[in-house]
């Protein structure tokens, strides 16, 4: 098993990604509002507000999608990300890393 | 790098003499271009003055870090200087300005420029560092503060 994080920059592609999700048989994904490290800086924190072309594509917001999935879907799922997004190594097309998990506790059955 | 090799103790003005915004980003100026750390003191100054129309760096707390990229800069110059009872540095508090960060930079390293800024930021933004600045009355005595502070920070990566 596996802890699959996604930072999702284009908000828009939410619901499809969501959808993705429910095509692998994903049941489940808990979603964030978070705000990435270059907005705050450039919109936040007033000294910085001469670099904001250095933090362009920083958005208001991005999502932060986690889940729980098997080893064998993580490279299906990145696959079909990448699909509906673009290649994750675009600049700010977003970011996915898994980390492993060692005990899990309340995990619904797939649907 | 560290803000201690940028800013030495002969760029530190103690009392900043002036009373305008204007004037005393000038007089911090004029420091360098005595240094012979800056060498076109006209369009440095246009770069500063832009920078402060998209937003003041008076950062509030009596300090203000107005700063620059240009291409008139070779290398990273800090000044730094204290004025005895504060300028009107359209804060964002409002209040008074008696601490004043001057730094230059060139255009090709906004990495290193932000990580500077972010180490004057991060030492100054405690009370403690600023109370002991403001009681100093030579610049040997403010850039041993500063080296203290600083020597707990990691190295900049230029």
């Amino acid at each position: 098993m596996k802890a699959f994080f996604l930072i999702l920059n284009k908000e828009e592609y939410l619901e499809e990604i969501l959808e993705v999700f429910l095509e692998l048989n994903i049941p489940g994904a808990t979603v964030i509002d978070s705000i990435g490290m270059g907005t705050i800086l450039a919109k936040d924190i007033p000294i910085f507000a001469g670099f904001r072309h250095v933090f362009q594509g920083s958005r208001s917001g991005n999502k932060t999608i986690i889940s729980i999935i098997p080893d064998e879907l993580v490279e299906p799922t990145i696959l079909a990300i990448e699909q509906v997004i673009g290649p994750l190594t675009s600049p700010g097309n977003g970011l996915a890393f898994t980390v492993a998990v060692q005990d899990l506790f309340g995990l619904r059955e797939a649907l | 790098m560290k803000l201690v090799d940028v800013l030495k103790p002969e760029y530190i003005k103690i009392p900043l003499t002036e009373t305008t915004k204007l004037e005393v980003i000038k007089e911090l100026l004029s420091v360098l271009v005595e240094q012979k750390v800056v060498n076109n003191p006209d369009e440095v100054l246009t770069a500063i003055l832009e920078r402060e129309k998209i937003m003041t760096t008076g950062v509030g707390n009596g300090v203000a870090i107005p700063h620059c990229k240009t291409r008139h800069a070779t290398d990273f110059a800090i000044a730094m200087g204290i004025h005895p009872t504060g300028i009107d540095f359209q804060s964002l508090d409002n209040k008074p300005t008696q601490i004043v960060f001057l730094l230059i930079g060139p255009e090709d390293k906004p990495g290193t420029h932000i990580r500077l800024l972010s180490r004057i930021s991060r030492i100054i933004s405690r009370e403690k560092v600023r109370q002991q600045i403001l009681q100093c009355s030579s610049p040997q005595d403010v850039y041993n503060i500063l080296k203290q502070e600083e020597a707990n920070f990691f190295e900049i990566n230029p």
